[in-house]
């Protein structure tokens, strides 16, 4: 397994626990990580990516130790944070030049193979002579993600890598997150549950600082077989209006309840729980 | 291992660093400021230096320190400053190379305006070569190093600043403080003519020319003071400024800390011997 943990704990403050003992693995493929506003996803990646040190617990990154190998795993580690910053001035090729630099490619001419590699894997190549503060936002974190594969990177973290971005774009990063993951380990955090049930083998729910849910979305979505029907009125743990007039709903179903197949999403609320109502407001 | 991991562990830790430091100097060259500073220098040497032998010394030593030395303050502090201000350090703190590497690479493009300044400088004394233009006299090594040491500590001051000091309005706060300084400094116990006073080598615009075989100045016993160990104080400076850079985010803090000692030396006696 690329990253293994056991018991993390990380805390902001004395009252504010982001990481309560989590424990997860994850190996080559794409591994979601699903979770409302505060579960600590955010945490996990930059934990992950060697931004912050655990309080407690421990870590395993592609066989090694944040704590006595920090280098090693961050030659080997490609990270797009949530909201990734560009220099104002800076070219797509010439950003991404200079990540390369910084990720110790010294040699000029095969850097910028290594450059034009990457750019062509995102599909950036036609800009890449254009300013980045120029492009869309989708382009932009299409950079972002540019900048995570220079060196074939064996561990990929992703946070929040389609949030903003309309359904074309957010099609694309699947596409390129999917291609991206067959041969690596790439943890994905992110809120849309269709791009988790559409792209990872493996899916994380946190909730609360540890994790509620581990397996494959097929497995998340049998969680709520039984427990989501159609009716005419509300019920269960939460219920909503579909476009076809009837109220879909999850939780314990009554009697003679028209049950359907549930989705990964009815299985994520129904595993959030209170959680899920305040997100519903 | 795959051909681009072998690019990854390619390089050498001082070929990495050689790498870097080419990148930021090109940013910090072809920075408008900078661009600015050097078009700013060469109209005022057009505009003066063949006005006669005494402008024509002075534009050979003096101008460059505030033209050209001040947006190289400027054009550094936000070279440096630039991945802070677009959000980039996080995604670019967890790279192989990190913050501490970055900022020696952005110490050592600060040279590259100094060895500008110094082509700029031989290109001139060339063209005044070559259009006969008679100069009071040929300025000695000092006086023309003066110059491009300026220009290199106004580049290390600029990154200093930036990791020191990073809130909006302190680089304009720090140059005013400077600008100030040398005011202070030059016209202090002034009773000489031209404003100058005992201590006006303290300051780092310095017109070498105003004690050249100026009557007024020589009858009123004026001594200027010793040029060379002026070129020795600014290079102190130059190093302090670079030490205090790199003291910001380096780990070896015992050896940045040591070189700090070092300047701080240089400068008080440098900046002591240089006096009359």
């Amino acid at each position: 397994m690329s990253v293994v943990v056991e018991g993390l704990t990380k805390a902001y403050g004395r009252s504010s626990h982001a990481l309560n003992g989590l424990s997860f693995t994850a190996g080559v493929g794409v591994n979601g990580l699903l979770g409302p506003n505060g579960a600590g996803k955010t945490t996990l990646i930059r934990l992950l990516a060697t931004v912050l040190t655990p309080d407690g617990g421990t870590m395993r990154l592609l066989g090694r130790d944040p704590a006595t190998e920090r280098s090693a795993i961050r030659r080997r580690l490609g990270y797009l944070p949530q909201e990734p910053g560009y220099h104002r001035g800076f070219t797509v090729f010439e950003f991404v030049d200079y990540v390369a630099i910084l990720k110790e490619m010294a040699d000029r001419r095969a850097r910028h193979d290594e450059v034009r590699r990457v750019i062509d894997a995102v599909g950036l190549t036609d800009v890449s002579g254009k300013k980045i503060r120029a492009l869309s936002g989708g382009m932009r974190r299409r950079v972002g993600i540019a900048q995570a594969l220079l060196g074939e990177p064996e561990l990929v973290l992703l946070d929040e890598p389609t949030a903003g971005l309309d359904p074309e774009e957010r099609l694309r990063f699947r596409e390129l997150i999917s291609r991206i993951g067959e041969n690596r380990t790439v943890i994905l955090s992110t809120h849309q549950i269709e791009d988790v049930a559409a792209l990872c083998a493996r899916v994380v729910v946190l909730k609360d600082g540890r994790s509620a849910f581990e397996g494959t979305p097929e497995e998340l979505r049998a969680l709520a077989k039984g427990h989501t029907w159609l009716g005419e009125k509300k019920g269960g743990l939460l219920s909503w209006r579909t476009g076809e007039g009837v109220f879909r709903s999850i939780g314990v179903p009554p009697e003679g309840a028209r049950l359907v197949e549930p989705t990964v999403e009815d299985a994520y609320l129904l595993l959030l729980g209170e959680a899920a109502l305040v997100a519903a407001g | 291992m795959t051909g681009a991991a072998r690019v990854v562990h390619g390089g050498s830790r001082s070929d990495v660093l050689a790498a870097m430091a080419i990148n930021e100097m090109w940013r910090l060259l072809r920075h408008p400021l900078h661009l600015l500073g050097a078009a700013l220098w060469s109209l005022a040497i057009a505009k003066n230096a063949w006005d006669g032998p005494r402008p024509a010394f002075s534009d050979l030593t003096e101008p460059m320190t505030l033209f050209w030395g001040v947006p190289v303050f400027f054009a550094a502090n936000l070279v440096a400053s630039a991945a802070r201000r677009a959000g980039a350090e996080e995604m670019l703190g967890v790279l192989p190379r990190g913050r501490a590497e970055r900022t020696g690479a952005l110490g050592l493009a600060a040279f590259g305006p100094f060895l500008v300044g110094v082509a700029a400088q031989a290109l001139l004394s060339f063209l005044y070569v070559a259009t006969g233009n008679q100069l009071e006299r040929f300025p000695t090594v000092a006086e023309l190093a003066c110059g491009p040491l300026n220009l290199l500590g106004a580049g290390l001051l600029g990154v200093a600043m930036a990791r020191w000091a990073p809130w909006p309005g302190a680089s304009v706060l720090s140059m005013v403080v400077l600008v100030s300084f040398n005011l202070v400094v030059n016209t202090t116990g002034a009773g000489y003519g031209d404003g100058v006073g005992p201590f006006y080598l303290l300051g780092f615009y310095a017109d070498f020319a105003v004690w050249g075989p100026a009557p007024s100045l020589a009858a009123a016993g004026f001594n200027p003071g010793s040029t060379g160990w002026h070129a020795v104080y600014l290079f102190g400076l130059c190093l302090g400024a670079g030490a205090l850079a790199i003291l910001a985010d380096s780990s070896r803090r015992l050896l940045w800390s040591a070189v700090g000692f070092v300047s701080v030396l240089v400068v008080v006696l440098a900046g002591i011997w240089q006096l009359p």
